[in-house]
């Protein structure tokens, strides 16, 4: 047998073929302007919906998260409790590590409050005696909803303390709804991957078939099978990444008028809820997910139909 | 540089393509390949080149010893086996979207040569087919007998030892076979090796090169063990 091929000229004959192939499958991709393009549009649809999954669920996790910086428990305490008690109980709830602030309303100041904001002033100064109790609202430091289920159980053990109302309800309803969308756009993630490697596999076959021909005499004269898949590699590398940024222009035009549409509404779903795009990691991501698809669908496809060719 | 030494090859359906096949071929030999259609000379040089293995006995072609050859036998194996040996068909199998000097060039894309080499060695083999004039050509516009002469230029381009053609002149007049005859006998002569099947008896007869004739899978004559004087090597 001839040896004689030398290392040197074969490697940087090797990626200049890698160079012309991905030009040459580009080139084969906007010879069909339509079918390459109803091809992207599918692919880009299918990346799209998990996307949009994905950026409401990290939406709605900063959004709780801001919601938890104004997250407050507020005490009530017992009818017989002094100010200078009332005060000592919020010094030593201060002292606590998960507390930030505490603000101390005495009975008369709920009063006052109440019948400043209801307008039941002389309802309320028939009634002789202040039917409201002092409280405490206690800010806390950083809240997530078992940090806030905690100091609420703490507090309501004190014995100077009547009842205990925390917001905590409302925070784990907001995060039950982001890991549930976060969640479904995992799982959807996976399942249109799996799409999307069946329509690039699709191209490919596609590939395949209308170049037979030359595929068998390759074959016959020598050619490797990862020559011949060479050039459908890269056809599945373009699917993947044009794909992906075609679902990213999308996306990104979607988290704008969406934006738009949540500032027109008159009630806030969500205080601090604004949908922010999925930033330039985000982004980037998606390209990597579509472009590493690609060429992995193209991969086994190509393997596949190119040993189905019988010389 | 092709041994046969009771090679059989059953398809798997049962059929029986060879049985019990023991010839040799030497460097620079030319042999044709005779017989009726489906006598076996199209699985017998599929067994060569590595598309079909073979069931039986031992297949050496060019020092591999293709014997072996089964699912261990890699892709990568086989692509460089094929590439020491050139193939013409009767068919041509050209490729009708590209040019002539590209369709010539083709073997040599695939085994890696730069630009430069694969514009050299093109031109190179054209000319030695006669046809360097025609090397921007669209093969269509070619005849009958020029796109053949395509093909071997295709065929010899990897300066192969080995040379390979199932029914070459099987399209082609009386006198345009003779001339792609010639054309082989020159690669006979610079130590190439040459295995043509062929039925067309009047044409090869005459020229003197032996002749393995195959019938229903077995070789039932064989012009060099008849006594003909032959080179081996």
């Amino acid at each position: 047998m001839e040896k004689k091929q030398n290392k040197t000229p074969k490697f940087a004959n090797l990626l200049r073929s890698h160079r012309k192939e991905a030009v040459l499958s580009l080139q084969r991709m906007t010879d069909q302007p339509w079918s390459t393009l109803s091809t992207l549009f599918v692919i880009a649809t299918a990346l799209l919906l998990p996307a949009c999954l994905l950026v409401l669920n990290s939406s709605l996790d900063s959004a709780v998260d801001s919601f938890r910086s104004t997250a407050r428990v507020t005490l009530y305490l017992e009818a017989n409790i002094s100010d200078t008690q009332a005060q000592a109980v919020s010094d030593h709830l201060l002292a606590r590590d998960d507390v930030v602030g505490v603000e101390y309303i005495s009975a008369d100041q709920a009063l006052r409050e109440f019948s400043a904001a209801t307008g039941l002033r002389t309802v309320l100064a028939g009634l002789g005696e202040n039917p409201l109790p002092a409280s405490i609202v206690l800010q806390p430091s950083a809240a997530d909803s078992s940090l806030v289920g905690e100091l609420a159980r703490y507090a309501a053990s004190l014995s100077e303390v009547d009842s205990v109302q925390a917001d905590e309800s409302w925070i784990q309803r907001a995060e039950a709804i982001a890991s549930t969308l976060g969640f479904l756009g995992q799982s959807l993630g996976l399942i249109f991957a799996l799409g999307v490697s069946f329509i690039v596999g699709n191209a490919v076959r596609m590939t395949v078939e209308s170049r037979r021909a030359e595929i068998k005499v390759i074959k016959l004269v020598g050619g490797s099978d990862s020559f011949i898949a060479r050039p459908l590699l890269y056809t599945g590398l373009w699917y993947g990444l044009s794909g992906a940024l075609l679902a990213a222009i999308v996306l990104s035009i979607l988290v704008y008028a969406a934006n738009a549409a949540l500032q027109g509404q008159s009630v806030d779903l969500l205080p601090g809820l604004t949908l922010s795009g999925p930033g330039v990691n985000g982004y980037f991501s998606l390209l990597l997910a579509g472009a590493v698809l690609g060429w992995v669908a193209a991969r086994v496809a190509s393997w596949h139909y190119i040993r189905a060719i019988s010389l | 540089m092709i041994a046969f030494d009771r090679v059989s090859k059953r398809y798997e359906g049962g059929h029986q393509a060879l049985s019990n096949v023991s010839f040799e071929l030497g460097r620079g030999e030319l042999a044709f390949l005779t017989g009726h259609s489906g006598a076996g000379k199209s699985t017998l040089l599929k067994l060569v080149l590595a598309i079909e293995p073979i069931t039986g006995g031992r297949l050496i072609v060019n020092n591999t010893d293709l014997s072996k050859l089964s699912d261990k036998f890699s892709n990568k194996r086989i692509a460089l086996h094929r590439r020491q040996i050139g193939c013409v068909f009767q068919d041509h199998q050209l490729l009708f979207d590209r040019s002539v000097g590209d369709n010539v060039a083709v073997p040599l894309q695939a085994a890696g040569f730069s630009p430069q080499d694969i514009r050299k060695r093109v031109r190179a083999a054209l000319d030695k087919v006669g046809l360097l004039s025609k090397e921007k050509s669209l093969p269509v516009r070619l005849s009958g007998g020029e796109q053949q002469r395509v093909g071997i230029a295709r065929a010899v381009v990897n300066r192969p030892r080995i040379i390979l053609a199932d029914e070459p002149t099987g399209n082609l007049d009386p006198e345009l076979s003779a001339e792609i005859m010639t054309v082989f006998q020159q690669f006979q002569q610079v130590g190439v090796t040459l295995l043509i099947a062929s039925h067309d008896k009047a044409l090869i007869t005459g020229l003197g090169h032996r002749i393995i004739a195959l019938q229903e899978g077995r070789i039932i004559a064989d012009s060099a063990r008849a006594g003909h004087s032959q080179a081996r090597a």
